[in-house]
């Protein structure tokens, strides 16, 4: 759960995007660490090995002033998509507040995407938490590559496929070009600040 | 019936509209609307104290041999880069001290390692990016720091004890509590061998490979030792500084 402090009137918002290995989790956070127009107390942590792919985690928090009150901090993390990477992806779940899944919009990528999903619900499983009950949005990256003349999934076919029971808000999205990433980060930090009111109600 | 506005959702919005603008372009409209970021804009601080950061950031995610290794060694590397600096000589003894327990244990490492591993980089960071920090201000965060070592180190051997009643024998030798005295004038001897203590450490490592508890013991000890030994260097250059100023 969120780190909220009454006393000293401060709350700390985790964030996870999640989805398969080279979905563009990471470009995701790199385009909102770009955009972001407020100080920045702290850089982006992006540990990347292996052929650029992030086998560990980025991390990217940052301020958002003070809300009702509140001085509020966003906590973006990514997740490594690589299957083997199992156990870190848990671990980066840990007390999350609000999910972005970041599905792949290629053909090739479908199973992977599937996979994905089913391993966030899995993961959030251990730690006792139900996907249906924690802020969740879905993307569907990539779309840009029609363009490219790649074959990429409709998007009825994977809202089918991803969101048919969870129906939870999803934006096609280009993260490399910067269509819908911030509308993403928006409509997650909304829904997941949400959450947080009610609960310190 | 009109929907209630909720003042937080408001402020929120307005929020992240200031903080990263309007809307971008609509599906189906793309366009290049941010330049590719290069990747040095990605890179943490800097400074020296980079890839340590990175890796202890790295260790508070995922325990793993590579960067508990990696660690140990861009922890040497800055020891040896700061060598003529007694308080993060000690900073960087914990740092290694910890790793190595958390190496050994990994997830079941005492739970407070990794925060405290946290901390004693934050200790680093302090020291090293705080040029004109007051000498009183350093001598009270490696301090406070060292404190919090010897819980961490009480804690995990009083663990340790309660796993190992066999080795009962062993174990009830309690070696007393470092103070940063102590520790300042045990230090002395580390500071002349630096590379003896890292042999030692890895023979034994070899020698009680059987049994891991056995292993953790032994580490245990090796680390009270670094510890004093570190110590002792610097509490004996804090007796010739007292002298020097009489």
């Amino acid at each position: 759960m969120a780190f909220i402090n009454v006393k000293q009137k401060l709350i700390q918002v985790k964030i996870v995007y999640y989805g398969p290995g080279r979905g563009g989790k990471t470009t995701n956070l790199e385009y909102i660490y770009g955009r972001y127009k407020g100080n920045h107390t702290s850089q982006m942590i992006s540990i990347k090995t292996e052929g650029d792919r992030t086998l560990f985690f980025d991390f990217l928090p940052f301020s958002m002033g003070k809300i009702g009150g509140y001085d509020t901090v966003i906590q973006l993390y990514t997740v490594p998509g690589q299957v083997k990477y199992e156990a870190t992806r848990r671990l980066v779940l840990r007390g999350v507040d609000g999910i972005v899944f970041v599905a792949d919009s290629l053909r090739e990528r479908e199973q992977e995407n599937i996979e994905s999903l089913k391993g966030l619900i899995e993961n959030l499983g251990y730690y006792q938490r139900d996907i249906k009950d924690i802020p969740l949005v879905f993307q569907y990256n990539k779309r840009d590559l029609e363009n490219y003349g790649l074959q990429l999934i409709p998007i009825n076919e994977l809202q089918e496929q991803l969101n048919k029971d969870l129906k939870a808000p999803a934006f096609e999205a280009s993260a490399l070009k910067g269509l819908n990433v911030i509308r993403t980060l928006r409509h997650i930090v909304l829904a997941t600040m949400t959450v947080l009111q009610k609960e310190l109600e | 019936m009109k929907k209630e506005e909720n003042p937080i959702s408001t402020q929120l919005e307005m929020k992240l509209k200031e903080l990263f603008g309007e809307d971008e372009t609509e599906a189906g409209e793309l366009e290049e609307t941010a330049e590719p970021l290069d990747e040095s804009d990605f890179i943490v601080e800097g400074n020296i104290l980079t890839q340590l950061k990175s890796l202890v950031y790295s260790i508070d995610w995922e325990i793993k041999d590579a960067y508990l290794t990696d660690l140990i060694s861009e922890a040497e590397r800055l020891q040896q880069e700061f060598i003529d600096d007694k308080y993060l000589q000690i900073l960087f003894k914990m740092m290694i001290s910890i790793t190595n327990h958390i190496l050994k244990r990994k997830a079941e490492a005492h739970p407070n390692s990794i925060p405290l591993l946290k901390e004693v980089y934050e200790g680093i960071e302090k020291l090293v990016l705080s040029e004109d920090l007051p000498e009183r201000e350093k001598k009270t965060e490696v301090s406070g720091l060292l404190s919090k070592f010897n819980q961490l180190k009480e804690a995990v051997k009083a663990k340790a004890e309660i796993k190992i009643e066999k080795d009962s024998q062993v174990l009830k030798e309690k070696g007393p509590e470092i103070t940063l005295g102590e520790a300042i004038q045990e230090g002395q001897e580390a500071q002349k061998k630096p590379q003896d203590r890292g042999v030692s450490f890895m023979e034994s490592e070899q020698r009680f490979s059987r049994d891991p508890y056995e292993v953790f013991l032994y580490a245990l000890e090796e680390l009270k030792e670094v510890i004093r030994a570190e110590m002792s260097a610097i509490r004996a250059e804090l007796r010739v500084w007292r002298e020097s100023l009489k």
